[in-house]
């Protein structure tokens, strides 16, 4: 208040005294921007208490007529407002400052629209593009881990082509994807996991490593190139996703790509970095028995072999024995297989944008290129990115943007998980402890080509051979192009019409070679799959005062999107001429076709009402058609679902010194949905080949259709405040929501009894709610030295309410031993893991079989494998021209089943089967292998965790070291995943799942994580 | 400012009805391009489908695999293998393998069966081949049955019609009494007059007259099995089986030939597993079966077993291999007696039995006519019991015709006639034993064997078997079904004395 009353006081006196005493004068300068030097076009400077006012030109420059003892404030969105007071000068220069430490000051809304953080009605979560691209990811979506407050980012171990597994809020679905959709400048873009229908010949979204190994074949998001990332926000909730329809349920990515913007002359950014991936090697494995069974050394080449995977041997004594080879070597540890196998991986980006434009046109060009090298040998992945972003002005009412980007990946070898053929993971994890992998298994083939077998179980590849010889290799050409006309009929009315093409050809070769164990003569697959996604719209747009003190937005529009995805399989096996890997080389040749289309028709219309600037209401209501329901019997194809929210900002009838800001939003909505497949409403009939002559005609559908299918609706509350005290130096936001899907239309796992292994169901009721919580503050700022902290928290209990039906639990994934499953169960967290426990008798006691080993109990829920509380913790320093900052990231209440350590009991490498194993009389190996096997949850571990996630150590060039020819130039040294700070689970990394689908909490088979480091070079000019 | 409202008015109700109009197309669009409906899809497509899943899986021999070569071969002790993972005459635990049949009968067998008698039921221009359908539908759930004990059966397979999804159990008892009703009728209904053609028959190529004796056979074979719980109705049904006729020709075996083009779609399964180079150098001929054959003088030991090394036939030196052993294991065949230096010194199947070409066997007119033979001697019906017997043996030896193979058709007759027939029972089920051993159904072998015991089998005794020195009596249920069908399989898992496990056992075997 005192300072509104010196203004006034200003003004008044000003007023009095304007003729005697001041004189007009007329002040000049430039205005830059803080974070990147560059001259800022367009900022507002505003003569205080009068209605002068200008703008600055293209080269940042302004001049302003003002009275002695005026004060000038400089605004522009984004970008704290600066004030300046008249002083003797005539020339005043000012820089402003990015609104970053306010997160939320402006935010980037549904349909691209910033608004004032006030006037929002639900929680956002804002990233800026510079914290996705210093430290980096291959998959950029894997940068938001620990970032925002209620998403959960975990990396399955699949290695850096991977796919992400994105969670905001919970589990979206009971057995289908919960990853967000991701919006690409205001349009969806299509991030389901390739390979999925490919290999499967599903349009489902899941499609990655399962039961019987695979390989993640990379998500639609890895392939945007951080450096062409201007802004990513985050919407978390139903209500600001309800215009984007129904794959928002799960909440949304919107990322915004960097456009031109007016300059001087062509700007160059160019970035470079270097990061080198090393592998952890988790394993504490046993070191006192080595090769062998029945605590027995080999004692022949046949023996060795079948012990190749077996540490059941004698104690480790050094003496001679025979290995797989036929050479006698000392009886001896061997500790560095895993570390002696991975080699250090490696990522090199470089980065070139071209920048430029004028008041009525511009441009941003950048070309990227990224080599990265996996840990696995021989395997890669590289990836060209294109981006062109154009804004035109033609004439004074009509804006035209076009955007397009184009990527061309290879990645070549990706790894193979979970299960053991073909996949060296798995074959390292487990060479028994006596033989020195690099030595006896290298190269993994013989003179002839054909592979070393290293176990007498021909399906365990040599993990050299695997990494040599296998072939598992992707390419994509994806283009993703959006043109946009907007017609500024009044300042408050336009119409905007819209079109993207989404478009990508996926080809995946993968060879099992000649000489493999398991399939001497080889065979290989050849599939390609062309996607296409075409999104139309039509948007009318009312921006006006409708009476005193209130305002009103309001947009009506009209959107189709139409899919298509066509997929052609061919397949062959037995190489006639061996190690030519064609396919008219092999004997015999399948293929298979899928064509799967789909539209979703939509109309919507949104009204924000704004009362002065502290009361907001948000209002909203879109009706989808959803081709995936139709069927010859059922109308259920449309879905009308509202939101609404409000907000309210109580600071203002508040002021004090302390309190700076302060709001409370309330919001509910609903989103629908039609499913992810095509072609589940009615039975279908193909051929699936020919046997002497004679067709043989089978039913196409995998799961039961189900003629009766609805749409799924999401609805979700939420109500939450964000506070600031002392100049916005600590912020406090806290939200709690509320999030209900209902009739989620999955494919239920039935009984096979039924003929089909699922049906297509809407499922029953699954709820998420939970709290999140951001606090931001700022200990230190002076002209040195800044600290800026941050913490962000989420607590997120999930429940499954119901199922289809009577049904009380629906299984969605299984573990390789078959004793450990993921089941959906009414009552429980979603995802639980389930094991066998113990057989015990009515007082308790654990009940064994003959041979002493304990029986197998009933399969009991262990918990949830999804994260129930995520905390990420992040520290900023900025001292001169240093900065330094570093990101912890912890997560807690997740359960998962190790795999690897289910086999490596088996394998007696564990501890655990050191107890009796020189017991006169005791069969260890027999006793161990039934054990693990029946009772199998021992194997479920706590996965619970705190990282060191990230750290960045940066240094901005002075500009007059360079006599400021150049405009910027910063080096950056950068870490990710630096430590493990807290974990319960042994031998494996707890963030070790091997896909990103709702069958969290298996463990087997993954590549192992890394620790990476680099360089970061940025240059400007 | 009207225009301008105006022309926002009817751009918003141009949008809006373009919109909403749109979904006229929608379900053509929701209809899959690439394949057919239940309205236009001729049933006769999924004949083959019925028949060709039933000679195994199309998902790499999966069942057939592990559960008749993997567990099957090994119980009957027909087949041995240094594999260690054969646990079916060594651990004898393996759930996944043990699931396998369930797993794929169910979702691939019993998905094309049902649909098809679904597809062609109460259709006159379809009437014989919904009583083929009918046919193999028996085929299918007996086995299933035979290994399992109570399993779903008539809510089975219907999870589109029905929208069951937790399929009750069914008493074995309930689904043998319906299984020979099935039969009964099927065999009665089929009519080659009028009853339409039945195309893409994989075994007769539509020819009704043998469909009613391998219909009449498969009622001969399910009336026997419960012999020792319900004599009543094993007689009266084999009596009306072999009344009306059964299969009496070789050329009449109800068989199923692989092509090698169509990959593991199409190739003969058996053959599939066992020409894989790790399969083919460890998987040998039983010294059981080996030595029975060398002990009756029987030709099918030159027919069945080869030397491994030179491919000669296999003779009356020829050695089998024990079953029971693994190499380099716990149990390693270099410790067995007569170890003969190499693998190679015991004789493998012969490679002429193993084309992908080959036929699967559904059953033959050598086991028809040999459990006539059985019927005979329990006195069932009346009749000369040696006779049905050495045409049974003669017919099992003739059987090798269809593997491409110039059987001595006279030589084998002249063998069967020489046989005498001491000891009935023994003698006449280890014929049926031999037939399908040599024909690779080890699944009937094995439920005969249940059935009648014989021949009498001595158990390995393997360090690490679950249940020591036992064969199992039947597969245990899949784990899976304990998460998807719970209640269901506990209440068939509570009639089971014994519970779910390899030895208890299924009903009709008490």
């Amino acid at each position: 208040m005192k300072k509104y009353l010196r203004i006034l006081l200003l003004v008044l006196l000003s007023g009095i005294s304007a003729t005697a005493l001041s004189q007009q004068r007329t002040i000049t300068g430039t205005v830059t921007s803080e974070d990147d030097k560059q001259p800022m076009p367009s900022v507002t400077v505003v003569v205080k208490g009068t209605a002068t006012a200008t703008q600055t030109d293209l080269d940042g420059k302004y001049s302003i007529k003002a009275s002695d003892g005026a004060t000038l404030a400089f605004t522009y969105v984004g970008y704290v407002t600066k004030e300046v007071k008249l002083g003797s000068s005539n020339v005043i220069n000012v820089t402003l400052s990015l609104n970053s430490k306010q997160l939320g000051e402006v935010v980037v809304t549904a349909l691209g629209i910033k608004k004032e953080a006030r006037s929002v009605g639900y929680a956002t979560g804002q990233v800026k593009g510079d914290e996705l691209t210093q430290a980096r990811e291959v998959n950029v979506a894997n940068a938001l881990a620990g970032k925002v407050a209620g998403v959960s980012v975990a990396t399955p171990a699949s290695g850096p082509g991977g796919a992400a597994n994105v969670i905001i809020r919970g589990s979206s679905s009971l057995t289908g994807s919960s990853q967000p959709l991701y919006v690409l400048n205001g349009v969806p873009m299509n991030n389901s996991n390739s390979g999925s229908a490919i290999i499967t010949g599903t349009a489902s979204t899941e499609g990655s490593a399962g039961q019987y190994g695979g390989a993640d074949l990379g998500d639609g998001i890895s392939n945007i190139n951080p450096d062409d990332i201007e802004s990513i926000s985050v919407l978390k909730g139903a209500a600001a996703a309800a215009l984007y329809g129904s794959r928002a349920g799960a909440g949304v990515i919107m990322i915004t790509t960097k456009s031109g913007k007016a300059q001087k002359g062509i700007g160059v950014d160019f970035n470079t970095t270097y990061q080198v991936d090393e592998i952890n090697d988790f394993t504490n494995y046993q070191y006192v028995y080595g090769s062998g069974h029945q605590g027995l050394k080999p004692t022949s080449v046949e023996q060795a072999l079948n012990d190749g995977a077996s540490s059941w041997g004698a104690r480790l004594d050094g003496s001679s024995v025979i290995q797989l080879d036929g050479v006698s070597r000392p009886y001896v540890a061997q500790k560095n297989n895993i570390k002696d196998f991975y080699r250090t991986g490696g990522t090199f980006t470089n980065t070139l944008a071209l920048n430029g434009g004028t008041e009525t046109a511009a441009f941003r060009f950048s070309a990227s290129k990224l080599d990265n090298n996996g840990v696995i040998p021989n395997s890669s992945l590289d990836r060209w990115s294109f981006n062109l972003g154009s804004t035109a002005k033609l004439g004074k009412k009509v804006t035209a943007n076009v955007v397009v980007n184009y990527t061309i990946e290879d990645a070549k070898n990706r790894p193979s998980l979970s299960d053991a053929p073909g996949n060296s993971n798995f074959g390292i994890a487990f060479v028994a402890n006596s033989i020195q992998a690099s030595q006896v298994l290298a190269p993994g083939y013989h003179p002839d080509g054909s592979e070393i077998q290293f176990t007498g179980n021909t399906f365990t590849t040599n993990p050299y051979f695997a990494s040599a010889k296998f072939v598992n290799d992707t390419h994509r050409n994806r283009i993703i192009a959006n043109a946009s006309l907007r017609y500024n009929i009044f300042d408050w009315l336009f119409v905007q019409g819209r079109v993207v093409q989404d478009a990508y050809n996926d080809r995946f070769t993968s060879v099992t070679p000649t000489g493999t164990a398991y399939r001497d003569l080889g065979d290989m697959r050849d599939n390609s799959s062309r996607f296409s996604e075409l999104n139309a719209d039509v948007l009318v747009g009312v921006s006006r005062a409708i009476a005193k003190d209130l305002t009103l937005d309001a947009n009506i529009g009209a959107n189709m999107m139409k899919r298509d995805n066509e997929i052609t399989n061919i397949s062959g096996s037995s190489f006639s001429i061996p190690f030519l890997y064609t396919i008219p080389n092999t004997a015999n040749k399948t293929n298979s076709y899928f064509d799967f289309r789909s539209r979703i028709n939509s109309i919507y219309a949104t009204a924000d009402l704004g009362y002065r600037n502290f009361l907001y209401l948000n209002l909203s209501l879109r009706n989808d058609w959803y081709s995936t329901l139709a069927s010859p019997s059922s109308d259920k194809v449309s879905y009308l679902y509202p939101a609404v929210s409000s907000s309210f900002v109580f600071s203002e009838f508040l002021k004090s010194n302390t309190l700076s800001y302060g709001k409370v939003r309330v919001g509910y909505a609903e989103v629908g949905g039609g499913g992810d497949s095509p072609y589940q409403t009615t039975l279908n009939y193909n051929i699936a080949g020919t046997i002497n002559g004679i067709p043989i005609g089978q039913i196409t559908n995998g799961s039961i259709p189900n003629a009766e299918l609805k749409p799924r609706a999401i609805t979700e509350f939420e109500a939450g405040t964000e506070v600031k005290f002392f100049q916005n130096r600590l912020g406090i936001d806290l939200t709690y929501y509320n999030k209900k899907i209902n009739d989620d239309i999955v494919p239920v796992t039935t009984s096979v009894a039924t003929g089909y292994p699922s049906a297509v169901l809407n499922v029953g009721r699954l709820t998420n709610s939970g709290w999140e919580l951001l606090l931001t503050g700022t200990p230190i700022r002076n002209n040195d030295f800044t600290w800026n902290v941050s913490l962000n928290g989420s607590v997120n209990k999930s429940k499954v309410e119901s199922l289809a039906g009577d049904l009380t639990s629906i299984q969605i994934g299984i573990g390789r031993t078959e004793t450990a499953f993921i089941q959906q169960i009414v009552g429980k967290e979603a995802s639980q893991v389930m094991a066998f426990d113990y057989s015990r008798d009515e007082s308790g006691n654990i009940l064994k079989g003959p041979n002493g080993v304990p029986l197998r109990g009933n399969l009991i829920a262990y918990g949830s494998g999804n994260y129930k509380y995520n905390t990420g913790l992040s520290n900023e320093f900025k001292y001169k021209n240093f900065n330094l900052s570093f990101l912890i990231d912890g997560k807690w209440g997740a359960k998962i089943f190790s795999g690897t350590n289910a086999y490596a009991t088996g394998a007696g490498l564990t501890q655990e089967t050191l107890v009796d194993r020189d017991k006169a009389g005791f069969d260890a190996q027999s006793y161990y292998a039934n054990f693990g096997s029946n009772v199998s949850g021992q194997f479920v571990e706590d996965a619970s965790f705190i990282k060191l996630r990230q750290l960045v150590l940066g240094y901005d060039f002075p500009l007059s070291m360079f006599n400021n020819k150049i405009q910027g130039l910063k080096i950056s040294f950068v870490a990710r995943n630096l430590a493990v700070l807290m974990k319960h689970t042994t031998n494996i990394d707890p963030e070790s799942n091997y896909n990103n689908t709702a069958a969290q909490g298996l463990e087997l088979g993954g590549v192992p994580s890394t620790r990476s480091f680099g360089l970061n070079l940025n240059f400007k000019f | 400012m009207k225009k301008i409202y105006r022309k926002l008015l009817f751009i918003v109700g141009a949008i809006t009805v373009v919109t909403a109009s749109c979904t006229g197309d929608f379900v053509d669009l929701n209809t899959d391009p690439t394949g057919a409906s239940s309205q236009t899809i001729d049933p006769n497509l999924l004949l083959s489908n019925s028949q060709v899943t039933y000679t195994g899986s199309t998902d790499f021999s999966y069942e057939t695999w592990r559960a008749n070569l993997i567990y099957c071969s090994m119980m009957t002790q027909q087949l041995a293998s240094v594999n260690g993972y054969w646990v079916g005459d060594k651990s004898r635990r393996n759930d996944a393998y043990l699931s396998a049949y369930w797993e794929k009968s169910y979702s691939e067998q019993v998905k094309a069966v049902v649909d098809l008698l679904a597809l062609s039921k109460d259709k006159p221009q379809y009437a014989n081949l919904y009583q083929v359908a009918r046919i193999m539908k028996v085929f299918t759930f007996h086995r299933i049955t035979d290994l399992y004990g109570d399993v779903p059966y008539f809510q089975a397979g219907r999870g589109y019609y029905d929208q069951v999804l937790t399929p009750v159990y069914d008493k074995q008892q309930d689904i043998y009494m319906d299984m020979l009703k099935e039969l009964d009728e099927a065999a009665q209904a089929l009519d080659a007059a009028n009853g339409g053609v039945v195309n893409n028959d994989l075994v007769y190529n539509g020819n009704i007259e043998n469909w009613k004796k391998l219909a009449n056979s498969l009622e001969l074979r399910l009336a026997m099995r419960l012999i020792k719980v319900d004599a009543t109705n094993a007689k009266t049904y084999a009596a009306k089986a072999i009344g009306r006729g059964i299969l009496d020709n070789e050329n009449q075996d109800a068989i199923v030939f692989g092509d090698e083009s169509g990959d593991r779609l199409t190739k003969n399964r058996v053959s599939q597993v066992i020409l894989q180079g790790y399969e083919r150098s460890a998987d040998r001929v039983s010294a059981t079966f080996v030595n029975w054959l060398k002990a009756k003088g029987d030709p099918r030991l030159a027919l069945f077993a080869e030397n491994p090394a030179t491919g000669a036939a296999a003779t009356a030196s020829s050695i089998g291999m024990p079953n029971g052993y693994d190499l380099g294991g716990v149990q390693s065949i270099e410790t067995a007696p007569g170890y003969p230096g190499s693998l190679d010194g015991y004789v493998q199947p012969a490679t002429k039995t193993l084309l992908y070409e080959s036929p699967t066997f559904f059953m033959t007119a050598s086991e028809a006519q040999l459990l006539a033979a059985d019927a005979v001697q329990r006195g069932f019906i009346s009749g000369d019991a040696a006779t049905y017997f050495k045409k049974g043996v003669a017919l099992g030896i003739r059987s090798f015709v269809h593997y491409g193979i110039a059987v001595d058709l006279a030589g084998a007759d002249a063998y069967a006639n020489g046989l005498s027939l001491s000891n009935p029972e023994q003698d006449i089920n280890e014929q049926i034993w031999a037939t399908c051993g040599g024909t690779y159904n080890f699944y009937e072998s094995y439920a005969n064997w249940r059935r009648t015991g014989f021949p009498v089998l001595v158990p390995t005794n393997y360090p690490t078997s679950v249940i020591g020195a036992t064969i199992p009596r039947r597969f245990t249920y899949p784990v899976a079904e304990q998460s998807v069908n719970k209640a269901n399989y506990d209440g068939a898992v509570a009639a089971l004395s014994g519970g779910d496990a390899l030895t208890s056992r299924v009903w009709w075997d008490k």
